[in-house]
């Protein structure tokens, strides 16, 4: 077990190297810089700029400079955000978009894990029913679509919830089931798949057959085996709430990570851009991680696996 | 469980952020997040609002475009209009009670033009002597800037040529003083903490929370303070214009001037949609370096093929005024409208005469003419008007577009390194005067994009420069903008509006043709 961690803990490693150097050497392939505003400016500005913010200096010895750096847990300043360092804007943003996201994870979980194993059990129940109406609501009905009808109906029409900005609990009543729906249903719905799979299986049988009551033959017995492959898709469903949406944010205007995704390349706010990276990969790849070993927990076999192959 | 609890406690905390309505104070969204507040590095709209709000130059820019006193109570001009005398008024403090002096305005203008501050904006101070030369280290030393205080309250600038509008140059966030024992003894980031920060504006910062929020309340040291009404101001940050809208129609903000251009015919239907003046237009850069542009003929052509009134009618649908010419309405000389007094250089929908010039130049119905390739931004509401001229320029003069969008950096390489036809952009004023916008299509000018030279042009525009009898000045104008609508490096559009929304009873807020919004005067009425 050791080594397979030491293991897969060396590739993760790689893996955000990759990542930076991959990142670093195409966003300095982008034409124009982090101080271009919608006119050109005078040679001599663009000189003092470069100079101030060096800017001009060989792109080798910037890429020797920011993975040092790096290595010191330091992500640089924010090119446009003056006087504020990348650590300290990812700071700020990110609890505001780990709340969102644990609220509209719990959501999903707490309404997707239940709903899937009821409309498991009988075929054409109105738990298997709504399951299917949410599948379909979740998979055609994007976010982008979603939040904004969310808001024109609730805060706009009916006037019961604050149509955006970050403030008292009700301003996360919409942007959390905006981003609830999708996770939801996709939950209900593999957990339906998985638990119908191991409902009949001979163990329950036995488990019924020793008298167990059926809520414990369910979630004793059956739901830890049916969560097996659930739990290898909220692995990065986690990290992806968590760092917040591009789109959900700007909906509902919160401060949290999901601006600095996009605007920080427009913006070609190197510091912020190589941030976002490094934070989103290093939160997938370890959240990766620890869901393979919850897995491996879980179900031995994987653990197997990754010592007989890739990993 | 652990999770129950843990939810428990994010709404518990969050619970306590909730914003409370407090009366009197106007709410207001900046869009993105400032950048900084340093007058000297401001360079979006947000920060300049800000800027404005916390502190004052020597003049202000007032509703109506007019230039009032700022921290100057009254100025000398030399007869050769090279020299301004400004007298500073003995009742003006900083925020933190020190008076403001004439040191200050040198010691800010020295710093805005130090190379090592490159600030974006020090070109706005290159009409001061040595400004340039100073800013781009061809002098080193400061004291050769023309800017010096002859006591505590005077303060004499020398001016490398008369400009004309040298007075509203002086109201813009570049040339506000700053505290100096702040800006060399405080900290590093010292816009960045409402604690230290000192301004001598109407308002103070009081809290800036990320992009959550930015308060501000009025200065008690401000010397016009009689004439601050709002109890303060508080801005939020939200970037996407539907959003603001929404913000707006629940009563969250009081001011809208972003909004959604889809919305913007419903608005104005409903009676609720409120226009003032920007001093800008709307243009599509000729490549006159590029196959059949290079060709007069052609581009008049092509310029007098667009029926404009149907675009702003059917398409941008903001009653905005057509451009026949370079230069927007709203800049006055002498209380004479530059654009009214100077009229349509071309006409509109000329379909006929534009046909028989590109008969002229050898392409009858279009024949032969090669595709053109249309560059325009992807982001941004370029796409609609792209598409309908492309249809105009089909109809009328048989020619084929293709619309290239790209990514707004990308887009601006791609029309620096000259690899285009057709660029479309809008133009915004840096200061009230027609060569704000004239100055575009100089020779050797770093924005000017359709390659065009013209010597006589240039010519122009130096002696209008040099010109001390605004008159004078403005007929030299008028002849320089003559000779571009003949030789047309450019397809004007149209002169967009600015498009806001104000809440009952909000009154005398002043949005600046400039881009920025003042709330020195604002009031919230009931």
């Amino acid at each position: 077990m050791l080594s397979y961690l030491a293991r897969r803990g060396a590739v993760a490693v790689v893996v955000l190297w990759i990542i930076a150097t991959l990142t670093f050497f195409l966003m300095h392939n982008l034409p124009g810089g982090p101080f271009m505003g919608e006119k050109r400016l005078p040679e001599a500005i663009e000189r003092n700029i470069v100079e101030r913010y060096r800017l001009g200096e060989p792109i080798h010895r910037q890429y020797k400079a920011f993975l040092t750096n790096i290595i010191r847990g330091d992500l640089g300043p924010s090119f446009r955000y003056q006087g504020r360092s990348v650590n300290q804007l990812l700071g700020r943003a990110f609890p505001v978009s780990a709340s969102v996201g644990l609220l509209a994870l719990s959501l999903a979980l707490g309404v997707g894990v239940p709903l899937g194993i009821k409309g498991a059990i009988r075929e054409g129940s109105p738990a298997d029913r709504l399951i299917f109406l949410l599948t379909g609501l979740g998979m055609s009905v994007p976010t982008f679509v979603l939040a904004p009808v969310l808001l024109y109906v609730f805060a706009l029409k009916l006037r019961w919830l604050p149509p955006a900005l970050w403030g008292g609990p009700a301003h996360l009543v919409l942007p959390v089931v905006s981003l609830a729906l999708f996770p939801t249903a996709l939950v209900a719905k593999l957990v339906q798949r998985s638990m119908a799979d191991v409902l009949w299986g001979d163990y329950l049988h036995l488990a019924r057959a020793k008298g167990l009551p059926e809520w414990m033959v369910l979630y004793r017995h059956a739901l830890p085996n049916a969560l097996v492959p659930v739990l290898a898709y909220i692995g990065p469903l986690t990290a992806g709430i968590l760092t917040g949406s591009f789109v959900v944010e700007g909906i509902f205007a919160l401060p949290g990570l999901g601006e600095y995704f996009v605007n920080s390349i427009y913006n070609r706010d190197y510091g912020v851009i190589m941030g976002v990276a490094l934070f989103y990969s290093t939160l997938l790849v370890g959240i990766n991680l620890a869901f393979d070993l919850l897995l491996a927990y879980l179900d031995p076999r994987f653990a197997l696996w990754g010592r007989g192959g890739g990993g | 469980m652990g999770l129950l609890l843990l939810l428990v406690l994010i709404l518990g905390s969050i619970g306590c952020l909730a914003p409370e309505k407090e009366e009197g104070v106007l709410r207001y969204n900046l869009g993105p997040e400032p950048r900084t507040l340093d007058p000297a590095l401001a360079m979006g709209e947000p920060e300049l609002t800000v800027i404005l709000a916390c502190f004052e130059g020597l003049t202000r820019l007032a509703p109506g475009g007019e230039i009032v006193p700022g921290v100057a109570k009254d100025w000398d001009i030399s007869p050769d209009a090279c020299t301004y005398t400004f007298y500073l008024r003995e009742d003006a403090h900083w925020s933190n009670g020190e008076p403001v002096q004439a040191a200050d305005f040198v010691y800010a203008w020295r710093r805005a033009l130090h190379p090592e501050i490159a600030s974006p904006y020090a070109y706005q101070l290159y009409n001061i002597k040595n400004a340039e030369a100073f800013n781009s280290g061809e002098i080193t030393d400061p004291e050769l800037v023309g800017v010096r205080a002859l006591n505590e309250n005077t303060l004499q600038v020398d001016l490398e040529y008369p400009t004309g509008y040298f007075l509203s140059l002086a109201a813009f966030p570049t040339y506000f003083p700053v505290y100096s024992p702040l800006v060399e003894e405080g900290p590093a980031d010292w816009w960045l903490d409402p604690d230290a920060y000192v301004g001598n504006g109407p308002f103070v910062l009081s809290s800036w929370e990320g992009r959550q929020r930015l308060s501000l309340v009025p200065n008690d040291k401000y010397w016009d303070g009689d004439s601050v009404r709002l109890s303060g101001l508080e801005f939020v940050m939200v970037g996407e214009p539907a959003t603001e809208l929404a913000l707006f129609e629940t009563g969250d903000i009081h001011l809208a001037n972003r909004l959604p251009a889809g919305e913007l015919a419903r608005l104005q239907e409903e009676g609720l949609l409120q226009k003032g003046g920007d001093l800008a237009v709307n243009y599509y850069y000729l490549n006159t370096r590029s196959g059949p542009l290079t060709d007069a003929r052609v581009r008049r052509a092509l310029a007098l093929a667009v029926n404009r009134r149907d675009l702003v009618d059917f398409v941008t649908r903001g009653g905005e005024e057509i451009a026949l010419a370079l230069v927007p309405p709203g800049v006055e000389v002498g209380g004479v409208d530059f654009r009214r007094r100077g009229g349509d250089y071309i006409v509109d929908n000329a379909g006929d005469e534009a046909r028989a010039l590109l008969e002229g130049a050898g392409y009858p119905g279009g024949e032969g003419f090669p595709q053109l390739q249309l560059l325009i931004p992807a982001d941004g509401d370029f796409a609609p008007t792209a598409a309908a001229l492309q249809e105009m320029w089909r109809q009328e003069l048989g020619i084929e577009v293709n619309i290239v969008p790209q990514e707004w950096q990308v887009f601006f390489s791609t029309v620096a390194g000259g690899d285009f036809d057709l660029a479309a952009v809008g133009w915004n004023a840096d200061y009230i005067d027609p060569n704000s916008f004239l100055e575009i299509f100089l020779s050797h000018g770093g924005n000017n994009f359709s390659f065009w030279q013209n010597d006589e042009y240039d010519k122009l525009l130096v002696a209008a420069r040099m010109e001390v009898d605004p008159v004078a000045r403005m007929d030299l104008y008028h002849q320089a903008e003559e000779l571009l609508l003949a030789e047309m490096p450019f397809i004007p559009l149209y002169f967009p509006l600015l498009y806001y929304l104000e809440a009952e009873g909000l009154e005398d807020v002043f949005l600046s043709p400039l881009g920025m919004v003042d709330f020195k005067w604002a009031a919230l009425g009931n």
